[in-house]
């Protein structure tokens, strides 16, 4: 008995032509798939670091103000002068802070939407959290500027509840205080953690998700209390994702000079000084240098990271 | 004896009062302490839940729970000692085997050194000596088993428990297991509850069995009373696949008019003339161990086991079926 369909099935065209080429030399699909990737990674992105990296070897004449092209350590001397100094410790600790804060307040909002939310809520959680991406980040900071001023929303609403004495009493403390709240550090973290809160939230609820609610109760099962399982269970879990998130955040501070400008004192950090250097100073080199630094510093933080074991649940 | 565990009418019902599943309902449970007790029955039936509700994950919607004779109603998961081995093993991959196992006594304060002591004894008893340092994912899922159980038993709970442990295991390594854990069981007197569909695993290892159907027990009972007594056409059929026959066929077989069971390996297969039942051979399956024959009879399909080494009817074939008349079960229950 011969049935009417054949055992090998002809040939459709070039897309059955292709997946027998690909089929018979699986490394040439993933050949065809990377090559411009890495086109683009190697030489438009690691080519123009690497030129940028380079600038900051070189040094700028002090009477002439022309770029010496001859290597020389001198400009990344002149980064510990107290003044470059000052601006990059200054971009250290607001980033750091912006970091924590965000990791803070993306945390349970992350856990909630990982562990509770399901079908209609993860939607609204989602549009919750990308809905402020969409609109342009300089209305943002301006929005930001108005809502801290002095005559601002939050002024008023202090007043009208009878808390101005607290406002008061924050806005007084040396380092963070000033003379309102749009012209104070406080002010210049508030509009950081507000801008780069959702990138702090996606990964640490992806990395959430991933954790089996069976690994919390074998956790409480085994005798922990809630407290006990956060720290030896989820935290260590979720780490990759705050991880993640915090690179994120910390990189973005790092490198931000439009929020310093329009919130805060105008203390100068690293992408403001970057921004003046490499424009009216006119001095790529010490402006190259700047940049070189945000890159050591997470190279620095993601060894640390590794060494304590933030990736081993990777 | 007293009873580790009692389940007096408990439910556990989810979903809105006006069309609730009923995952766990009425039932009244009684788990002697020190013993082997199998909770039986086919998927969706509440052995989960039963088991949830006892380490209190679940909490009852109606009913009361007792742990040593204590009402565990206001009792978290985390006071109740009772150590759970769950059934995708949930180690934490964070962490290496002895922590993993070290991980009740650490969330008590014992100190390092005395963890690590008993982690290494633990790991020993369930036979992983050396493994301490491994991570979960470096391990086979034997492995993982045994080191869920050696976790489990680090707080010398009071009850362990245990669902559907071998799930995941090759018939081989399944069988293994099934002995160990059942000489482990009596070695250590620790109240063993264990979960499991797979009646031939129950009758086996348990003590005593409960066989769940539909969120309520449909018999309670020693593995040898239930396979040979079972109350219910439910319970003859899942544990062992008995004939269930309705009552007219009871009565040709020579019983009363009532729902009966008669085990497979009761029948046997003679020549068809001279005797009260003949029938037509409808099917047989290879067993290895003997054969299955599917005898159509008065109007009803009956399973017989015919030992290998005895001559095997053609399909079609008519034969002769002979039993001693204890062999027919009446049974009194419904359902
Ligand atoms: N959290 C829950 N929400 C809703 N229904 C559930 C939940 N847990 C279990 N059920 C239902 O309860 C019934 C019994 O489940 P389970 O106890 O897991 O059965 P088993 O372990 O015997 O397979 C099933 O119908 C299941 O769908
Ligand atoms: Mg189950």
């Amino acid at each position: 008995m011969t049935s009417p369909t054949p055992a090998i099935l002809p040939e459709r065209g070039l897309a059955d032509r292709l997946t027998a080429l690909f089929w018979r030399h699986p490394r040439l699909l993933l050949a065809v798939l990377l090559t411009p990737p890495l086109l683009w990674l190697g030489v438009v992105y690691l080519g123009s670091l690497f030129a940028l990296l380079l600038q900051s070897f070189y040094s700028i004449d002090e009477f002439s103000g022309m770029v010496n092209r001859e290597f020389t350590l001198k400009t990344y001397a002149e980064l510990f002068r107290a003044q470059n100094l000052d601006i990059i410790i200054r971009t250290l600790v607001m980033s750091a802070a912006v970091t924590i804060g965000c990791a803070i307040i993306a945390f349970p909002i992350a856990y909630y939407a990982a562990r509770f939310a399901r079908g209609k809520w993860k939607a609204i959680f989602y549009l919750g959290v990308m809905l402020p991406l969409w609109s342009s980040y300089l209305v943002k900071v301006y929005a930001w500027k108005l809502i801290l001023a002095k005559e601002g929303i939050i002024t008023w609403a202090a007043d009208g509840v009878g808390l101005s004495m607290i406002l008061n009493a924050i806005l007084a403390i040396p380092g963070i205080g000033g003379n309102s709240l749009s012209t104070s550090p406080l002010g210049t973290f508030i509009v950081f953690v507000y801008v780069w809160l959702p990138y702090m939230i996606l990964p640490m609820q992806a990395a959430l998700e991933r954790v089996p609610t069976s690994m919390l109760e074998a956790s409480a099962d085994l005798g922990a209390s809630r407290a006990q399982t956060f720290r030896t269970v989820i935290l260590p879990l979720a780490m990759p994702g705050v991880i993640a998130g915090s690179i994120f955040t910390f990189s973005l501070t790092m490198g931000d000079y439009i929020i310093p400008q329009i919130v805060g004192t105008s203390a100068r950090f690293i992408g403001l000084a970057v921004y003046q250097l490499q424009g009216t100073a006119g001095n790529i080199p010490l402006a190259a240098a700047f940049a070189v630094v945000p890159i050591v510093i997470m190279l620095i933080y993601l060894t640390i990271a590794k060494r304590k074991g933030a990736f081993d649940a990777l | 004896m007293t009873a580790a565990v009692e389940f007096l009418r408990v439910s556990r019902h989810f979903g809105p009062a006006s069309a609730p599943v009923k995952a766990v309902d009425g039932v009244d449970l009684t788990i002697a302490e020190g013993s082997f007790f199998a909770m039986l029955g086919p998927s969706g039936s509440g052995k989960t839940t039963c088991l949830r509700l006892i380490s209190g994950f679940e909490k009852p919607t109606g009913g009361t729970i007792r742990i040593f004779g204590q009402d565990v109603g206001d009792i978290p998961p985390n006071r109740r000692n009772v150590n759970t081995v769950f059934q995708d093993y949930a180690l934490f991959p964070h962490m290496n085997v002895r922590d993993n196992v070290g991980y009740g006594l650490m969330v008590k304060g014992v100190d390092r050194r005395t963890r690590d002591t008993r982690a290494e004894e633990m790991l020993s008893l369930v036979k992983l000596e050396g493994y301490g340092d491994r991570k979960p994912a470096q391990l086979s899922g034997g492995q993982r088993q045994r080191v869920a159980l050696a976790r489990a038993l680090v707080n010398e709970p009071k009850v362990l428990l245990l669902d559907e442990p071998l799930g995941a295991l090759d018939l081989k390594l399944r069988e293994a297991m099934q002995d160990e854990l059942k000489a482990l069981q009596s070695r250590l007197g620790i109240t063993f509850v264990f979960v499991t569909h797979d009646q031939g695993e129950a009758l086996s290892m348990a003590d005593s069995l409960a066989v769940f159907n539909e969120g309520k027990i449909a018999q309670i009972g020693t593995p040898a009373e239930v396979y040979a007594r079972p109350r219910t056409r439910f319970v003859a059929d899942f544990v062992g696949s008995s004939n269930v026959l309705p009552p007219e066929v009871t009565r040709a077989f020579g019983g009363p008019l009532k729902w009966s069971s008669l085990r497979p390996e009761m029948l046997r297969v003679t020549a068809a003339d001279g005797v009260a039942l003949a029938g037509t051979v409808t099917g047989i399956r290879y067993l290895g161990a003997g054969s299955r024959l599917s005898v159509a009879l008065n109007g009803t399909e009956v399973a017989a086991l015919l030992p290998a080494g005895q001559p095997v009817p053609e399909p079609g074939a008519t034969v002769g079926l002979a039993f001693d008349p204890s062999a027919l079960h009446v049974m009194e229950g419904e359902g």
